[in-house]
């Protein structure tokens, strides 16, 4: 069952100048995305700076609000739905932000962090929510006789972020959003922190959006993966198909910067792929395709044309002219090009 | 009690066109024991770590978070917080003991000699100066046109910071030049950073987590770079890093340290190849994989420095804990031809 | 039950180890002791006078020309005034009424001032402009000048000056606490609780507020010392404490004519103010030294 269908999704954050604060321009964090999340299943955003996929987790949440656009969300339209209406959705979907040192409320102790959501919504009597408290801390492996009390500052990182999972997980949310969770860790805590995840998705029946930048982390954390460049989705793939088949050059070139530690990793990447230049704000998109001034693949009309997300077949898909079967769909080298 | 650490075989790989002519390390840090003065007590972050680095050698000091390493890279730099205190060992650079010296002689090598490349482009340049003016200030005190009495807008200091920014690959150095911190990309304050580390014409650079702010294509890329650069002018490097993958690109060498302590020493393929410390094993067993999966990660926590484990200080996370390693500390000894280790699974780390 | 009770064991265990680590670091300045001694010897005589004074009627009304501008003696250790009062028991009641002046200024001033830098930095927009445009205006006329224009509209009593005081010294809170308020809500954790659905009102004052406490402390304790100040002013040019009422600045209005001959009249009072708000002074940096390092090593993230 689909639990999340964005559709069209929009976001410019208007760009002011002047005495009078008049708008010039945009800034397109998001510009034209559509992705759904099956329950159960873990989507992966990944994207460099200036991709947008922290804007769209926000958006998603409804932390934003789209500038156009639909979600629906467990079957129902929450796109322009206000505060108040929002409370209850919000049980739904929570959030887990990347920096664990600021996630938290360092005047606030990890009892009263994690029982903020029950409080909130007017959840039982205090001597209950206790007792939720520690079925929680227990839940992320943090024994309550040691962290009840504790402030966020006396706490590692990697013992913050589970405080947050656990805050996130009070509600009984079925969706989390998951922001670099991860991205702040030491990659042994990090090792922890994504087993702990994933046996929570197990247990608890959770469907995660997992937001980050490392592509080998999410290539073991989820089951599709989307890339996004400049506001837009690149490209959508299952996992797997996305390492072996990388269709769009940005993916390509991403996929050959990925620092591996040993040979056998090494040839599973593309050779290395330097691109030009560097990427460009949001607020200065360039024409046609917003990948075409740094494409090693670029041919005659990637600066006019703004390709459609083109199905490859199998749940993937490229947003590439070259893939689009009107011109003959010649595809990248060493890359099967499927049609419709 | 400090571990002791037998020298190197010479037939590990020599790097860059010194190679041939010095035998001596241009960095050796002997036993350093540093201890710092906490409200809760006295913390022995620094328990006896050694590293050394050749003329032309790019090591790497790999860790995780609270292991120490930048508290030694700090060291190495005399740039240490009033409450940490150096109980003992040596620091000697170009054959001279640091710790010896009066502060303007420190002061004289720290950025001539020995130049730091700083982690965060973003705060680590003065948001209110051009890049061109901070160049041209650091490189007038560093006397870098060897001329008495130097003036702000010397020509010639100024053909030299342009040379510079062409030196790290900036694309428009006389635009770049006149820009502020501000109006420029990650990838190229991170690029004016390393450029003004290289005015001094240092003989070490220490880069503590380059580039950890920017993409990771980014970082590549300048990594890359950097890595031809040192090549090209023979340099020495200590890359400060938690990122194995960095290491493996950059180093030539690399020494893993833990609570404190250097915990296996290896030259950089040989270490990947194979780790002999249970904590380089469980720290690679980690690193998720593009072949899909992604290790346990190690149990606990690193170590309480007030209240340190009595011998190794892995022992309470370690997979193969034995008796001994709560008896006795194991010595980094080698274990093998050109690696050492500090860990009793291996003989020569247990003294009789 | 007995399990929160337990744990309530816990609570009170790490509170008062919170406390001592704050003290320490305290202790370490040897300037912020001399501060904190100084208004611990202030409070300390405000609070006993009526045991410490050796003549406590003289604070009220009181005449003795007999023995009025007596040098400082045995009898009378900071000499007399010109009725012929102890100046040393008039000091100590002052002390009282200063330290009095000075904390119900700053309650007003913090309580009409902080919850509008709320406003004004959570919610924004119009309102929030509104505010701080309101605030600019008060902020830009010095304090005492305000204040001397109000009590002169008013009767002058101390009373009176207190309103004044009040009234020119919550502005400088509000824009305070907006500032603060703007950097704290781009934090996560309130993004965090926006997620939850927490209310803006809770958010604002439940969530922001308790992080924003430190720099208010450190600035009540050093404005103290500048109120009492402002509040001597006052009384000097006769808008504030009138005689005979044992205020510092009244009485060195009152002791000022007899400069230099009788020299203790007017002197010893200023010292009184001179020494209060130094001890406030120093108190606040070293609370503001101990509270910033704690920000520090939060931010350092261990």
């Amino acid at each position: 069952m689909t639990l999340l269908d964005a559709r069209g999704l929009v976001k410019y954050f208007p760009v002011t100048a002047g005495l009078l604060r008049r708008r010039v321009g945009d800034v397109k964090a998001v510009d034209g995305v559509s992705l759904a999340i099956e329950e159960g299943t873990t989507l992966a955003l990944v994207g460099e700076t200036g991709s947008g996929k922290t804007t769209l987790g926000r958006l998603l949440t409804r932390l934003l609000t789209p500038t156009n656009g639909q979600i629906v969300f467990e079957g129902r339209d929450i796109t322009g739905l206000d505060e108040q209406a929002l409370r209850p959705v919000r049980r739904q979907m929570q959030m887990v932000f990347q920096n664990p040192a600021s996630s938290l409320n360092p005047r606030r102790r990890v009892k009263e962090i994690i029982e903020e959501p029950l409080v909130v919504h007017g959840i039982g009597t205090p001597v209950a929510r206790l007792r939720q408290v520690r079925e929680l801390l227990e839940r992320v492996a943090l024994p309550p006789r040691d962290f009840l009390f504790r402030y966020p500052h006396a706490l590692s990182g990697g013992q913050r972020q589970r405080v947050a999972i656990a805050r996130a997980l009070a509600l009984h949310p079925r969706l989390i959003v998951l922001d670099e969770p991860t991205s702040a860790l030491d990659v042994s805590v990090q090792a922890k922190i994504i087993g702990l995840l994933r046996r929570l998705q197990r247990e608890l029946r959770l469907t995660y959006l997992f937001i980050s930048h490392d592509l080998s982390l999410v290539r073991n954390v989820a089951e599709s993966i989307a890339v996004m460049y400049l506001g837009k989705i690149v490209e959508l793939a299952a996992a797997e198909r996305l390492f072996t088949s990388p269709s769009h050059p940005y993916t390509r070139a991403l996929l050959s910067a990925i620092p591996t530690v040993s040979d056998e990793e090494a040839a599973l990447i593309p050779e290395k792929i330097v691109l030009r230049g560097e990427i460009p704000s949001p607020s200065r998109v360039p024409p046609g395709c917003a990948f075409h001034p740094r494409c090693y693949a670029r041919i005659d009309g990637c600066d006019r044309v703004v390709p459609e997300l083109i199905t490859l077949g199998d749940g993937h898909a490229a947003r590439c002219i070259l893939y689009d079967p009107a011109l003959g769909a010649p595809g990248l080298p060493n890359v099967i090009a499927r049609r419709n | 009690m400090a571990g002791r650490q037998l020298t190197d075989q010479p037939g590990s790989r020599e790097r860059g066109n010194a190679g041939t002519r010095c035998q001596e390390p241009l960095l050796s840090v002997e036993d350093l024991v540093i201890h710092f003065h906490l409200y809760e007590g006295l913390a022995r972050v620094i328990n006896g770590v050694s590293l050394t680095i050749r003329r032309g050698e790019s090591v790497a000091l790999v860790g995780e978070t609270g292991c120490g390493k930048s508290i030694t890279a700090k060291a190495i730099l005399g740039l240490l917080p009033p409450n940490a205190e150096i109980v003992s060992g040596r620091i000697v650079f170009a054959g001279r003991d640091l710790r010896r010296l009066p502060e303007e002689a420190l002061q004289k090598i720290r950025g001539r000699k020995m130049a730091m490349i700083f982690q965060d482009p973003g705060t680590a340049l003065n948001p209110v100066f051009t890049v061109g003016d901070q160049l041209m200030d650091v490189a007038s005190w560093q006397g870098a046109s060897r001329a008495p009495l130097v003036r702000r807008h010397n020509g010639e200091l100024r053909r030299r910071c342009l040379d510079m920014l062409r030196l790290v690959r900036i694309p428009d150095p006389e635009s770049t030049f006149r820009r502020y911190p501000i109006e420029l990309s990650g990838g190229m304050r991170q690029r004016v950073l390393i450029a003004l580390a290289l005015l001094g014409e240092p003989d070490l650079l220490i880069a503590d987590e380059l580039g950890t702010a920017l993409d990771v294509s980014i970082q590549d890329q300048i990594l890359e770079e950097l890595r031809e650069l040192v090549r090209t002018q023979g340099l020495s490097v200590l890359y400060i890093t938690h990122n194995l993958g960095v290491a493996r690109l950059v180093s030539d060498r690399i020494y893993v340290m833990y609570g404190g302590e250097i915990a296996e020493v290896a030259p950089t393929a040989a270490m990947f190849s194979r780790q002999l410390h249970p904590y380089s094993q469980g720290l690679l067993a980690a690193i998720p994989r593009l072949s899909g999966s992604i290790g346990e990660g190690i149990e606990g926590r690193i170590p309480d420095y007030i209240d340190p484990p009595p011998a190794c200080r892995f022992a309470p996370r370690c997979p193969f804990r034995m008796a001994i390693c709560d008896q006795q500390r194991p010595l980094l000894a080698a274990s093998e031809p050109g690696r050492l280790a500090a860990c009793h699974l291996y003989p020569a780390s247990t003294r009789r | 039950m007995a399990e929160i009770v337990a744990t309530a064991g816990e609570v009170r265990v790490t509170r008062t180890r919170e406390w001592r680590k704050m003290w320490f670091r305290f202790r370490q300045s040897n300037l912020s002791l001399l501060g904190f001694g100084i208004i611990a010897a202030v409070i300390l005589a405000a609070v006993f006078a009526p045991q410490l004074a050796p003549y406590p009627h003289h604070a009220g009304i009181f005449v003795d020309f007999d023995h009025a501008l007596k040098a400082p003696s045995a009898y009378n250790w900071l000499g007399t005034d010109d009725a012929g009062r102890d100046i040393l028991s008039r000091m100590l009641f002052g002390a009282r009424i200063s330290l009095i002046l000075g904390l119900m200024v700053l309650i007003i001033a913090v309580a009409v001032g902080v919850p509008l830098g709320v406003v004004a930095g959570y919610w924004g927009g119009r309102a929030g402009d509104l505010i701080m445009r309101v605030t600019d205006v008060f902020l830009a006329v010095p304090p005492i000048a305000l204040a001397l224009a109000v009590t002169a509209a008013l009767r002058p009593t101390l009373t009176n000056a207190m309103v004044a005081i009040a009234f020119a010294w919550w502005p400088w809170y509000t824009r305070l606490v907006y500032g603060q308020v703007l950097s704290l809500k781009e934090q996560q954790f309130v993004e965090a609780s926006r997620g939850l659905g927490a209310s803006r009102w809770r958010i604002a004052f439940r969530e922001i507020l308790p992080n924003a406490w430190s720099p208010i402390i450190v600035k009540v304790t050093l404005d103290m010392g500048f109120v009492i100040l402002t509040s001597s002013g006052l009384s000097f040019l006769g808008l504030g404490a009138q005689p005979p009422t044992p205020e510092w600045g009244t009485m060195i209005a009152e002791g000022r004519d007899y400069l230099p001959g009788a020299w203790w009249a007017a002197t010893f009072p200023g010292l009184a103010i001179f020494l209060t708000v130094l001890g406030f002074n120093l108190l606040g940096d070293g609370l503001r030294d101990v509270f910033d390092v704690e920000i520090e090593q939060w931010r350092a993230g261990n």
